[in-house]
């Protein structure tokens, strides 16, 4: 039934509230506030955004604009509008001078576009009304993977970024209730997304309603919300990351990206108050996640995707488990631990087998249920191009059971046991003087039983 | 729904138990008085102190007691959302509703507002075809909105029995089309169930803060412990304001996120 233990781990609003304020700056706040803001300095950063076309600051500017100088294929917003409203997406030019086609297949006239930048300079979709000022972008050209699930309105994924290491991620999908607009408290549809694969896992339609399948246009069938893979997923993170690196003074934000079709992901929005929905459609709490990496800090861009990769991976043995039966393992077991792409281990050739487009090494491990984290003998990481600067995730004290602590580097490791991807943080240790250069602990056991019959 | 018919039921109560707890509140000031005036200044009674002189120089008891029970219903409101998870539109709007359902009796209050929304929803939704600008829009809906009050003042006298709008003064009306026009707004920026969400939450946190208001034992406390009472206001919104823990409706949210 109830049990409070388990609400530990959820970043509850009255903390969000908080901590929005203890690691966001005043000046990053206001910089993330403002889209026109956040698009300049992304840009001057490097960062992928929405390619700005105009920006109106007063209706002088506005009345002289030409409109007929654009090609179509662009996005009216209101600079400091929140939850997507007052966005009109123009597709292409109409049949006659003056109109235009939406989206949608409606059509709009040069007369309505001037209207509703009026409006928008008079506030109307601003907070608390403040006269606002208008911008003008190229339109996004959504990735094909995704026009299979909605029909209008583009999809976008929500990456929370904490001291600059992504910890949880979603994907938004448009609804017709959301009216088109990738926000859950519109009724927009959420999928939580394991950021190690880049693979959807539970999905969320409003803020609490739990989901299990969506349709797929394409397919003209309801699939299951799982097993959605985002493509480019390693370069949709590093965007996130970069955004923290590049606006100073955030600490704790989502970053809302879209992959275009041909240049890639794109920010298009930075959320200084992300909402907290997101736990429910990853089924995983904020804040257990926040304390894990409180006092470690991203070092840079790659330690950082390393950190999130290694520590808030899935394990998809729940979806497993139902396929097959839970895998019985002996005391000695033989993994395969996969070597880091473009390094040269120091082995034999032969040692290095090819399995699928990874080359792994196969290792003696050795079951120890008393070990929570797996453990891995240092000559043996350091050969397989493990123990390098970037794969270290932090270092921790250990005690061992005769009572001696050490410091040891805790790294990030994918290995298979009987056939079975395990992508998880394993520590360093000195096991020179031991048969069994691995140690498997019961943190990466879990869907296994151990047998202690003598084979 | 809930909601709902626990407004209907305490505005019926409202509109029975309103002329005794009046008839009270006149013997409270007077017998309050009474008591204040056996007060010696030492330091730690300075409020009540300059309260019994205030009062002798002809300032309203029940203002200085309104003025006292602002900060409590306040800390109602902030308890309610921060602790149980009911929102409204911010803190103030639910406080100033409050002492507006004071002035308009809850049911009157009610009525106001359902009216005020109904004639500038309607008005927005004509004038969204005039395409005028956006202020010259409001003024034309906030004319509406004036002449409609005015109708429902007048009509009331016919049912006077049943419930008395004739005394409505402007602010009520005024703060009424300020939550009017954050449902509006909300329900344009974010959803409609949003903006009924929160409209809902704003009039039920101004009915309990109502409610509370209205206790004579309450009035009667704060009048004769105005230090008391600022030092329990302080001391529970600095508990609240550190509260980083769950709201009760978050119980029921997360839940769904817990794996079995």
């Amino acid at each position: 039934m109830f049990n409070l233990k388990k609400y530990r781990q959820f970043l509850t609003k009255n903390e969000r509230n908080r901590i929005y304020l203890r690691k966001n700056t005043a000046e990053g706040r206001a910089i993330a506030d403002s889209k026109y803001r956040t698009k300049k300095r992304l840009q001057k950063g490097g960062v992928g955004v929405p390619k700005l076309i105009k920006r109106f600051k007063t209706i002088g500017k506005l009345e002289v604009f030409r409109w007929e100088d654009l090609e179509g294929n662009f996005v009216i917003k209101p600079a400091s509008g929140y939850g997507g409203e007052g966005i009109i997406i123009v597709r292409r030019r109409g049949k006659w001078a003056g109109e235009w086609v939406k989206m949608d297949g409606e059509m709009i006239t040069t007369n309505d576009l001037n209207w509703h930048c009026r409006e928008i300079l008079a506030g109307r979709y601003s907070m608390h009304g403040m006269p606002d000022s208008v911008i003008i972008e190229e339109r996004i050209k959504i990735h094909p993977m995704f026009l299979a699930y909605t029909k209008s309105g583009t999809p976008d994924i929500r990456v929370i970024v904490y001291n600059r290491v992504p910890i949880m991620a979603m994907l938004r999908i448009p609804t017709e209730a959301s009216d088109g607009k990738a926000n859950l408290q519109q009724g927009a549809i959420g999928l939580g997304i394991d950021l190690g694969s880049g693979i959807t896992t539970f999905g969320i339609q409003g803020k609490g309603e739990i989901i299990e399948r969506i349709y797929d246009r394409k397919r003209k069938k309801l699939i299951k919300v799982n097993g959605i893979k985002i493509p480019q997923w390693r370069q949709v993170l590093e965007t996130a990351v970069r955004v923290q690196e590049v606006i100073p003074g955030l600490g704790f934000v989502g970053v809302d990206i879209v992959l275009d079709k041909e240049k890639g992901p794109e920010v298009l929005e930075v959320n200084v108050r992300p909402g907290l929905s997101i736990q429910i459609c990853n089924k995983a709490g904020l804040k257990a996640r926040m304390n894990k990496i409180e006092d470690l800090e991203g070092r840079n861009l790659e330690h950082g995707i390393t950190l999130a990769k290694y520590l808030f991976s899935e394990r998809f043995f729940e979806k497993v488990e139902e396929k097959e039966k839970i895998k019985t393992i002996q005391p000695l077991e033989i993994i395969k631990v996969k070597v880091p792409k473009g390094f040269k281990p120091d082995l034999q050739k032969s040692e290095v087998i090819r399995q699928g487009k990874h080359r792994v090494v196969e290792v003696r491990g050795k079951v120890d249920t008393g070990a929570f984290r797996s453990s891995m003998d240092r000559v043996l990481a350091e050969k397989l191009g493990l123990l390098t600067e970037d794969r270290i995730l932090y270092s921790r004290h250990y005690r061992s059971s005769l009572g001696k602590q050490n410091d040891r580097p805790v790294i990030g490791v994918t290995f298979w046991l009987k056939g079975r991807k395990i992508m998880t943080a394993v520590n360093v240790a000195d096991r020179k003087k031991l048969r069994t250069k691995f140690l498997l602990g019961r943190k990466d056991l879990e869907g296994f039983l151990v047998s202690a019959k003598k084979t | 729904m809930i909601a709902i018919a626990l407004t209907v039921a305490i505005a019926g109560w409202w509109r029975l138990g309103l002329k005794e707890i009046v008839a009270e509140e006149g013997n409270l000031s007077e017998q309050t008085l009474q008591v204040l005036k056996v007060e010696k200044w030492n330091g730690f009674n300075s409020l009540r102190y300059g309260i019994t002189l205030a009062l002798n120089q002809g300032v309203e008891a029940s203002t200085v007691v309104l003025l006292l029970l602002l900060p409590v219903v306040a800390t109602l409101v902030s308890g309610l959302h921060y602790l149980i998870g009911l929102s409204g539109y911010g803190i103030f709007m639910p406080t100033m509703i409050a002492v507006t359902f004071l002035n308009t009796g809850i049911l009157g209050g009610l009525i106001l507002f359902g009216l005020i929304l109904g004639i500038s929803a309607l008005s927005n939704w004509g004038l969204k075809r005039l395409k005028l600008h956006f202020w010259p829009g409001r003024s034309i809906s906030l004319m509406f909105i004036g002449l409609g009050t005015f109708g429902l003042m007048l009509g009331s006298q016919y049912f006077k029995n049943v419930i008395d709008l004739s005394g409505i003064s402007i602010y009520s009306v005024l703060l009424m089309i300020l939550l009017a026009e954050e449902f509006t707004r909300t329900q344009l920026t974010k959803s409609k169930g949003e903006a009924k969400k929160l409209t809902l939450g704003t009039l039920l946190l101004a009915i309990s803060g109502a409610v509370v208001m209205k206790i004579t034992w309450l009035q009667e406390t704060v009048l004769l412990n105005p230090e008391l009472t600022v030092l329990i206001v302080v001391v529970l919104n600095l508990l609240i304001g550190n509260y980083t823990g769950m709201r009760l409706t978050e119980i029921k949210r997360f839940g769904k996120a817990i794996r079995k």
